[in-house]
């Protein structure tokens, strides 16, 4: 079992890398090689300011992602029961998601200051709306005679939300648990490096503004390999993989 | 984008029960409220208007709403505009069009082949992790011509997403019908075109929608760091200068165009196509 | 040796639905109906479908409150706050189990929401399980179950919560005849221990003879009563008792005018 998922990971990577240098040769090492990147991988790692600058970024993905989290999931499902905030929602949400990341990133920084809290409202308003969507639909989805039944065998609501309404709305938000972390740290770079002068995605700015790309792509490297890493094996795990009862599972994308 | 992914990997144990009758859902709005739903998303839009305007006339950097909506007679009559607008626009369309064929490309191949399907779905989930500043920050090295460039990155953004989508449509197919064109001796031209497709073309219209939003606002970024042309770049421009009227009129047309075809033109469509699953 | 249970049944209660006119919307489901549901008696309605008759169980769940007209319970009048006042253990035609949870938490959810002694629990899980013939399943997943075993789950969960009166909506409509019958012939024995005043609703008229104490008989919507059957044979009943037989087809006969006026002439089955 384990040779079948060996095999592809090391022909994918093979076959990228190859790719890879090809294309770093035909571009005349402008995209720089992967021995150069490597290298400049190494000396990153050796270097002194790369823990403080992945604590800053870390700090600032955990408190972005947990803030959408909580402020989203509480809005969603509070609109997928009340018709009111739905509907005044509505309009709210659909402009809400057609600003662009980056001009919620130079507005509120423009309103607010440039401390580091209002790059971090900024990431969070632009990301909350795809939470509460998902959220909110969840909840208009369930099944309502669940909820005709909780109410002729008189469950109060905490017993209706934990046994009933919760594990109807778990997968989906899950999903969007997951969800908001990728879009955090994705983002988290952006803002970085448009806003601050700590963190790597600062870093990265600042050796893409000196033209270093093979220390820049050694910078990306490391803290998406990280990112993903936290993704796939911690926040992922947050939600056991199991409905108890059900047959079928979620099916990922990694499963052969 | 993930959105869609979420909602259509993440099904909800109910939805396994074998009985006949299937769970009931809550109406979006409650039949006996829709005129005042309709008020109260009018409601919402004015809280909008209110907080431009609040915003307008407290801060130094939020132009006022008079401001702004009185230049956009001639900030939309002026060719400029149009041809910056052209220009992103296209861009959006080119690299979804691209998305598409090469995201169905390897849906296919994952869907239908072994070792390198599996490989294929390796890739996609490295493109799925990479943010797309990096992208366009490496593209900025890679590419010669800028305008290339940038399709290419946004192509390669929306690409994996549309893959995935693609994949889980592929994925529940109706073995049923599958059965019945092998039955009937169908073509395999036919059978894409009388029963994969309409199976799958829902599946298609929501990918269309949700990547088409995630496309126009990866193309800021993209505009930002790669070219000198296109929306992206005059919101940066104008920022630079400080004409924060001209960054909240580009803010407008902006959402105008996506919000005009995501509601007049896309979310329709979807819905027809929809339309044949009958009432859920 | 069954445990001593120490949470005594509740009082077999009286209910008395006077009058009534049920309707949501602008439209009218039933009409000065009249109804009553003497303590531990069993009393079905037949109806065509969409007469209205699920509403009623809709108002003595407290779902729905009436339009017009009272209703009591024990002589005491509880309109409008039926749900305060009437406990009562709904058996859907769809069994409604939470797919996860197991058949024992379904039933203890249900207690707890109806304040039953915790201490009783175990003791009323096995025994409403026991009756119901699935002790075996007390800790499976309600999707591995076959589709009777489900619905006997919820009628085990009607029970169990010591409910005034026991709505049924149905609960056979969507099994295989086989396995209904089964069931319903648990029913009729059933009913010789535990005579919990109950409210049948089906289409079958064969069916509710069989179980039913008395037999209502509603007309197309907006429903009214159009004659009521009581039936005296003592239990348990045989289903394919000659008198039963006779009745219905005199019931098939009498109510088919009404019900499909179109209907040309028919023998009963």
């Amino acid at each position: 079992m384990r040779s079948r998922r060996v095999v592809p990971v090391a022909l994918a990577l093979v076959l990228g890398l190859s790719i890879w240098e090809w294309i770093s040769v035909a571009s005349s090492r402008w995209l720089p090689g992967i021995v150069e990147v490597a290298v400049a991988a190494v000396g990153i790692l050796d270097s002194e300011t790369l823990m403080a600058d992945l604590g800053a970024t870390i700090r600032r993905v955990l408190t972005v992602w947990l803030a959408t989290v909580v402020v989203g999931v509480a809005i969603g499902v509070a609109a997928g029961f009340w018709w009111w905030l739905r509907a005044l929602l509505r309009p709210v949400l659909a402009v809400a998601l057609a600003i662009p990341d980056l001009v919620y990133i130079i507005m509120v920084v423009l309103i607010l200051g440039t401390a580091e809290s209002s790059g971090l409202i900024s990431l969070v308003l632009a990301i909350a709306p795809l939470v509460i969507n998902v959220s909110m639909n969840a909840v208009l989805e369930r099944d309502i005679r669940l909820d005709e039944m909780s109410r002729t065998y008189r469950l109060n609501k905490f017993d209706y939300a934990r046994s009933v309404l919760w594990w109807q709305i778990r997968p989906a938000l899950h999903a969007a648990t997951v969800t908001a972390f990728a879009f955090s740290w994705k983002l988290m770079v952006l803002l970085e490096a448009v806003t601050t002068s700590t963190g790597v995605g600062a870093r990265i700015m600042e050796e893409f503004r000196y033209l270093r790309p093979a220390e820049m792509i050694a910078y990306a490297l490391v803290f998406t390999v990280l990112m993903k890493f936290a993704e796939v094996a911690v926040v992922d795990r947050l939600f056991s993989d199991r409905v108890p009862g059900s047959a079928a599972q979620p099916r990922r994308l990694q499963d052969a | 984008m993930t959105v869609a992914t979420a909602l259509m990997s993440a099904a909800p144990p109910v939805q396994a029960e074998r009985g006949r009758l299937r769970p009931r859902r809550a109406p979006r709005i409650p039949s006996n409220h829709s005129i005042q739903s309709a008020v109260l998303s009018v409601v919402g839009l004015a809280l909008i208007v209110v907080a431009w305007a609040i915003a307008g006339s407290t801060t130094r950097f939020i132009a006022p709403i008079s401001d702004v909506l009185g230049g956009m007679p001639a900030f939309l009559t002026s060719p400029d505009t149009w041809t910056t607008i052209a220009e992103t626009w296209t861009r959006v369309l080119l690299a979804l069009a691209a998305g598409f064929v090469v995201g169905t490309a390897v849906a296919v191949l994952v869907w239908k082949t072994d070792l390198a399907g599996r490989v294929a779905e390796i890739w996609v989930t490295v493109f799925l992790a990479v943010p797309s500043t990096i992208s366009a920050m490496i593209a900025v090295f890679l590419f010669a011509d800028k305008q290339l460039g940038a399709i290419v990155v946004l192509t390669a953004t929306v690409a994996p997403f549309i893959s995935v989508l693609m994949l889980n449509a592929f994925r529940r197919l109706d073995p049923g019908l599958t059965e019945m064109a092998v039955a009937y001796r169908l073509s395999p031209l036919r059978r894409v075109a009388t029963v994969i497709g309409p199976q799958v073309f829902p599946t298609v219209m929501t990918a269309l929608r949700n990547e088409h939003a995630h496309a126009w606002k990866v193309v800021v970024v993209v505009e930002l760091f790669l070219v000198s042309s296109g929306m992206g770049f005059q919101f940066d421009k104008s920022f630079d200068r400080f004409d924060m009227q001209a960054v909240m009129q580009w803010l407008v047309v902006f959402a105008a165009i996506l919000l005009l075809t995501e509601y007049l033109i896309l979310r329709p469509l979807e819905n027809k196509a929809r339309a044949w699953k009958g009432t859920p | 040796m069954n445990a001593q249970l120490t949470f005594a049944p509740a009082e077999a209660s009286f209910v008395e639905l006077s009058d009534i006119s049920i309707g949501y919307g602008d439209k009218v489901a039933v009409e000065n109906v009249g109804l009553t549901i003497g303590p531990g008696e069993f009393v079905s309605i037949i109806g065509p479908s969409g007469c209205g008759k699920s509403t009623l169980l809709h108002v003595l769940a407290g779902l729905l409150d009436v339009r017009s007209g009272s209703v009591s319970c024990r002589d005491e009048d509880v309109t409008g706050q039926v749900g305060r006042h009437l406990r009562a253990g709904y058996v859907f035609q769809d069994h409604r189990l939470l797919p996860w949870k197991t058949v024992r938490q379904n039933i203890e959810i249900a207690m707890r929401s109806a304040h039953v002694p915790k201490a009783d629990w175990n003791a009323r899980v096995e025994r409403y399980l026991a009756l119901l013939q699935v002790s075996d399943h007390v800790d499976a997943w309600p999707m591995n179950l076959s589709g009777g075993q489900r619905q006997r789950v919820s009628i085990a969960r009607a029970l169990a919560v010591a409910p005034d009166v026991v709505l049924m909506d149905e609960p056979f409509s969507g099994l295989d005849e086989v396995t209904a019958r089964t069931i319903r012939v648990e029913l009729d024995r059933l009913r010789v221990t535990e005579a919990v005043p109950t409210l049948f609703v089906t289409h079958s008229i064969r069916e509710a003879l069989y179980l039913s104490d008395r037999v209502v008989v509603f007309s197309r919507g907006p429903a009214t009563v159009l004659r009521e059957v009581e039936i005296d044979l003592p239990r348990p009943r045989d289903y394919n008792d000659p008198v039963l037989v006779a009745l219905e087809r005199e019931l098939v006969d009498a109510v088919l005018a009404v019900w499909e006026p179109t209907a040309g002439q028919v023998t009963s089955s």
